[in-house]
């Protein structure tokens, strides 16, 4: 195996690289045209990421910061599904540990409330899935009955 | 769960090795192999003695200056690759078949059975190998710097075990520096992920448990309504499915910094079937177009030939995906199809004849494309034969219920997107700030999981 390990790119003093000149985040993206031509034309997904490493810190930065406040969001707010995944585990001692963890910070956010968006999702969608043609029929005719009138009884 | 935390980790740790490529790729690759092991370790052994062969082979046939020499090597790299492919995925169904012509011709003899393990993602690593010894001897890629390169491009998780088929050309290149990755191609990744997970989770698993594995397991047992149904319901299924995870693929490997290509693009709105190949699992035809198609003469020897070799490519593309007659059988009507298009475009069609609207031409394809998947989703013949019977046999439906309904409609309804609708998205996406946009990840993978069914059945092509 070819030992190719790139050294990393020697820090830029002020007097190389007036701190000004430096293209910051916003403005970069700001500026820049949607590249959506470009990877077509290549058949790749998308375009090639520019090769400037200062942009390229900054899109690191910007992405492990949206995944960090995704992968939060859902655990706070998708406590369920850890606690389902952790009750499929094999019965080990460290699976019985994740299992008893999800339990309590499943229970401590369900006290919050913070189960409630996923719950409320879950319930209107259950209710969709176990419609009925009869039912969809008799929503209609909910709907074009005129208001003041009941509706007719199944 | 376990792939989501065994993402975050690798996420962390590669690019905090960013400025250390070659130690980025080491650590890619056992990633890669633990990834792998998950499924059954003994295999890893077989994806590292295969990536030694290509390497080694493409390494002899780069360093030869002699033109027969090199033909050799590729031959040799060539059949010893679908030695290993037929050994694990062809042995069972050839014995089987022997067995039957002895049997046939008198002489019954007690074959050697075996029970052979197919492992996971052979087909796709095998086909990445074969192609990466190929391009060397056609001199379209040069050799790799490194054993390791070539061990990250047939392990590479994302595309290990279903493809996309990605070419030594496309991800060798991309080995040769630290990876860059830019706010378009995230943003592009998260959402490719988001919605690989709600076509996979939300449509095929549910359309596979509700309508179509039942009727597929029993079509005697349904009408005409319910077989229809889960023949459309099917065609909406394996696309969800398989595209889902293409853009889990791609989107998984953005994140880290590597580009694959495109896998599918909206293949039901095609008006003919030669348009359905250029948009569904485009890197599998790419592949049979380029290494099977072009080799046999392709376009270049006349009508006839043309057609034959069209059908010799659909037919072990269809082998491709299992040792089955069924499949053979799905391969021979999309080549019979084909070669139906090809002469009729070549000497039967006249220029001032109008065209087919496009509409029709959509509506036809598809329906071809089902007839097919009927074939290519049943066990047997004898299944697919009771199928195509039920279809006369008129009696009112009973699984297709306004849900199911609207997931083969809303299925069916995603090939009216615009195209290109997630990388627009995507484009919007990474220009705004990251706290806006987590929350926008984050509220889209949290509607996912609260609305699908709790156990998900593995990808349908992880068999293949």
């Amino acid at each position: 195996m070819s030992e190719d390990i790139t050294d990393p790119p020697e820090p830029q003093t002020p007097e190389d690289e007036p701190t000004k000149a430096l293209p910051t985040a916003s403005q970069t993206w700001r500026d820049r045209p949607p590249l959506i031509g470009l990877a077509e034309a290549a058949g790749f997904a998308f375009s090639e990421p520019t090769d400037e490493d200062t942009i390229a810190d900054h899109a690191r930065r910007w992405t492990s910061r949206v995944i960090l406040v995704a992968t939060l969001l859902l655990a706070a707010l998708n406590s369920p599904s850890i606690q389902t995944w952790a009750t499929t585990l094999p019965p080990t001692w460290g699976s019985q540990t994740v299992d008893d963890l999800a339990e309590v910070w499943t229970g401590r956010l369900e006290q919050l409330g913070l189960d409630q968006p996923r719950t409320v999702v879950h319930d209107h969608y259950q209710a969709f899935q176990q419609m009925s043609w009869r039912d969809v029929v008799h929503g209609l005719r909910v709907r074009r009955t005129p208001p003041g009138t009941s509706p007719p009884h199944r | 769960m376990i792939f989501g935390l065994f993402f975050l980790v690798t996420y962390a740790s590669t690019w905090s090795l960013n400025r250390e490529n070659e130690r980025r790729k080491q650590f890619l690759l056992l990633a890669s192999w633990v990834f792998y092991a998950w499924w059954d370790w003994r295999f890893v052994g077989l994806l590292i003695a295969s990536a030694l062969l290509n390497w080694f082979v493409a390494k002899q046939i780069g360093d030869s200056e002699n033109r027969t020499r090199r033909k050799l090597l590729v031959g040799v790299g060539v059949a010893i690759n679908l030695i290993i492919l037929g050994f694990f995925k062809y042995y069972g169904f050839f014995v089987d078949q022997l067995g039957e012509m002895l049997k046939l011709a008198g002489w019954e003899r007690d074959l050697p059975l075996m029970h052979v393990i197919l492992p996971i993602g052979i087909s796709f690593f095998t086909f990445q190998g074969m192609s990466y010894v190929i391009d060397v001897h056609r001199g379209k890629t040069p050799k790799a710097h490194s054993l390791l390169d070539v061990m990250l491009l047939m392990s590479f998780f994302p595309h290990l075990v279903a493809g996309p088929i990605v070419r030594a050309s496309d991800l060798l290149p991309q080995f040769a520096k630290p990876p860059k990755l830019s706010r378009e191609m995230a943003a592009h990744g998260l959402l490719l992920i988001a919605w690989g997970l709600f076509k996979k989770t939300v449509i095929a698993s549910e359309l596979a448990t509700g309508l179509v594995d039942p009727v597929f397991f029993d079509p005697t047992a349904y009408g005409a309504g319910d077989l229809v149904g889960a023949a459309y319901g099917y065609a909406v299924q394996i696309y969800c499915d398989f595209s889902a995870y293409s853009d889990i693929a791609i989107g998984v490997a953005a994140l880290l910094g590597y580009r694959f290509p495109r896998n599918f693009d909206q293949p039901y709105r095609s008006r003919s079937l030669q348009e359905f190949w250029r948009r569904w699992h485009i890197s599998l035809s790419n592949w049979l177009r380029d290494y099977l198609y072009v080799p046999l003469g392709g376009n270049r020897g006349g009508l006839a030939r043309t057609c034959v070799n069209l059908m010799i490519t659909m037919l072990l593309g269809g082998l491709w995906h299992g040792a089955s007659w069924t499949f053979i059988a799905w391969g021979a009507i999309h080549g019979t199809v084909l070669t139906i298009e090809r002469v009729w475009w070549s000497a039967i069609r006249k220029p001032n004849w109008p065209r087919l609207p496009t509409l029709w031409g959509v509506i036809i394809t598809f329906n071809v494309v089902c007839l097919a998947w009927i074939l290519f989703r049943s066990d047997s013949f004898a299944t697919a034969i009771a199928y195509l019977q039920g279809l006369s046999r008129l009696t009112a439906p009973t699984l297709l219920t306004p849900f199911i309904v609207t997931l083969i409609v809303g299925g069916l309804a995603l090939h009216a997107l615009p195209p290109r609708a997630v990388e627009r998205t995507a484009a919007w996406l990474c220009r705004i700030p990251s706290p806006a946009a987590g929350l926008i990840v984050g509220v889209l993978i949290l509607l996912v999981e609260a609305v699908r069914p709790a156990g998900i059945a593995p990808f349908i092509y992880f068999q293949f």
